[in-house]
């Protein structure tokens, strides 16, 4: 089956090259040595989309955390940071919800590329991010439409994990002062949700009619805003290892969808209707903000 | 430290040695047999998974049946001896071998035809041939499966099958319309590769709405 691939701007590549090849050069700009953190911060997370009103087909993202029983995920983040000198960080950060396993992560390269003031700098970040959302129940969709039948003989809790894979560029400001520092910034992550496949098998109660619904969830690259906000304050300043406080805040924005092929196989297999739907593109909205503490050394 | 190794050494030779025979050698050569039993029950379907069933009353728009074709020569006896390879003292094996005994049969189903002895609507009368309202499943897919398959692909799928364990093959028919009448019987007649038809009715069905 062809899927539709991801497609960058040249100017978008051009400049990871640019970022990426200035990279040996790096630690020879700085008169500061080698920094490293580990950060362990404790997040929440709200992922939203209004719930649109149900027609023929399934809106998969109308059950996006459907039922459940707070608007917050509660992740664990756990991130280690590179900076070989004052102009670059690297930072990878890993995230684990109820489930125990790391299962969201974000990997970035951040340079200062100006001075905008003593204390204030800007520069570009790239990266790339995967998180997960939970859709929920959404065989609710036919338990209440399909009337007569039985509408989902699946009789497990329904629940598919859902990534968003995306690449981000996102200029910032810098601002250092003693022990504070603030990052901010505003960018365009392009993302898109896995493929899934799912499968509702019905059949009539009293009667040996039988139906298969067949969900094959395509590829939908998406432009988002993606704006950050992150605080660090160092409570000690110790040449070998020194703690700090950290905050961040996070507000991803962008008109998203789940298109999908659908097959409804009626008696037999060979008794096929297939369509591709693609239901609105609506506002999606993912909100993290996230506390902890930071190990620098 | 050099009495460890050689210890540890010998003791893994002797562990790759036991373990080499404890393998039960389970491929052994298909046992022919042939088709020449029907037999039909009936099956409920009014539920979620079709279960086979004593009564003659079916729901109108789940009439269906079991469907059972076998060898009566009981072959699986005689499948299931254990098979002499080795003169004058048999292979020591770790634990007792549970094989499946693979056989296959001689022919295969090549076409389904039925008859209905009721009328089924109006536009159905007695004596027509149905099989085309007719829709299968192979037994044992019974829960798994989301729909049937066609009797022609039921057909195709009993060629060169092997069976395990019992050389029977056995599906399920479902009627895909409502019987309108109030009973319902069928005469099913298969015919196999080789040319040879085994015939079979079902009972006498009543039919409640």
């Amino acid at each position: 089956m062809n899927r539709p691939v991801l497609n960058y701007s040249p100017a978008f590549l051009i400049l990871l090259l640019w970022i990426a090849g200035s990279a040996p050069n790096a630690s020879a700009q700085s008169a500061r040595g080698e920094q490293m953190e580990i950060h362990l911060h404790f997040a929440c997370r709200e992922t939203h989309r209004n719930m649109q009103p149900q027609r023929d087909n399934i809106d998969f993202l109308n059950y996006l955390n459907y039922k459940a029983d707070t608007g917050c995920t509660g992740v664990v983040r756990l991130g280690f940071t590179l900076s070989p000198s004052e102009k670059w960080t690297f930072m990878a950060d890993l995230g684990m919800m109820s489930d125990m396993r790391f299962s969201q992560m974000n990997i970035s390269a951040s340079r200062i590329i100006g001075k905008a003031g003593n204390s204030t700098a800007w520069g570009l970040s790239a990266g790339i991010s995967a998180y997960p959302v939970y859709l929920n129940e959404f065989n609710e969709y036919h338990l209440i439409r399909d009337t007569g039948l039985m509408a989902d003989m699946n009789a497990n809790y329904r629940q598919q994990i859902l990534y968003d894979p995306g690449l981000e560029l996102m200029p910032f400001l810098n601002y250092k002062k003693s022990k504070f520092s603030l990052n901010a910034g505003t960018g365009l992550r392009i993302s898109t949700f896995m493929p899934f496949n799912l499968l509702i098998m019905q059949k009539k109660e009293g009667g040996n009619f039988r139906r298969e619904i067949r969900y094959e969830t395509l590829f939908k690259p998406a432009l988002s805003s993606i704006s950050a906000l992150h605080a660090t304050l160092m409570l000690t300043d110790k040449p070998g290892l020194s703690v700090g406080l950290q905050a961040s805040a996070q507000l991803l924005f962008g008109m998203r969808t789940i298109p999908y092929k659908r097959s409804i196989l009626t008696w037999t297999a060979d008794n096929r209707v297939t369509d591709e739907i693609k239901p609105d593109s609506k506002p999606f909205t993912v909100t993290e903000v996230s506390g902890g503490i930071v190990f620098r050394f | 430290m050099k009495i460890i190794r050689k210890t540890l050494f010998i003791l893994l030779i002797f562990n790759l040695i036991r373990i080499i025979p404890g393998c039960c050698d389970c491929d052994g050569p298909a046992t022919f047999f042939s088709f020449n039993k029907t037999g039909i029950t009936n099956l409920n379907n009014s539920g979620s998974v079709p279960v086979t069933s004593p009564s003659d009353t079916m729901r109108a728009a789940a009439v269906a049946f079991e469907v059972s074709l076998y060898d009566s020569t009981g072959y699986w006896y005689y499948a299931a001896l254990p098979v002499k390879t080795n003169a004058g003292f048999s292979r020591a094996t770790a634990m007792s071998c549970d094989c499946a005994y693979p056989m296959q049969a001689r022919v295969h189903l090549t076409n389904i035809s039925i008859t209905t002895l009721f009328p089924i609507s109006d536009q159905v009368a007695a004596g027509t041939e149905i099989s085309g309202l007719f829709v299968a499943s192979l037994r044992g897919n019974y829960a798994g499966d989301g729909v049937y398959i066609t009797p022609e692909m039921l057909c195709s799928q009993t060629e060169n099958k092997i069976y395990y364990d019992g050389g029977i093959e056995s599906f399920g028919l479902f009627l895909k319309p409502e019987v309108q009448s109030p009973f319902a019987r069928f005469a099913m007649r298969f015919t196999l590769s080789d040319g040879s038809i085994l015939t079979d009715t079902t009972a006498l069905i009543t039919i409640r709405p």
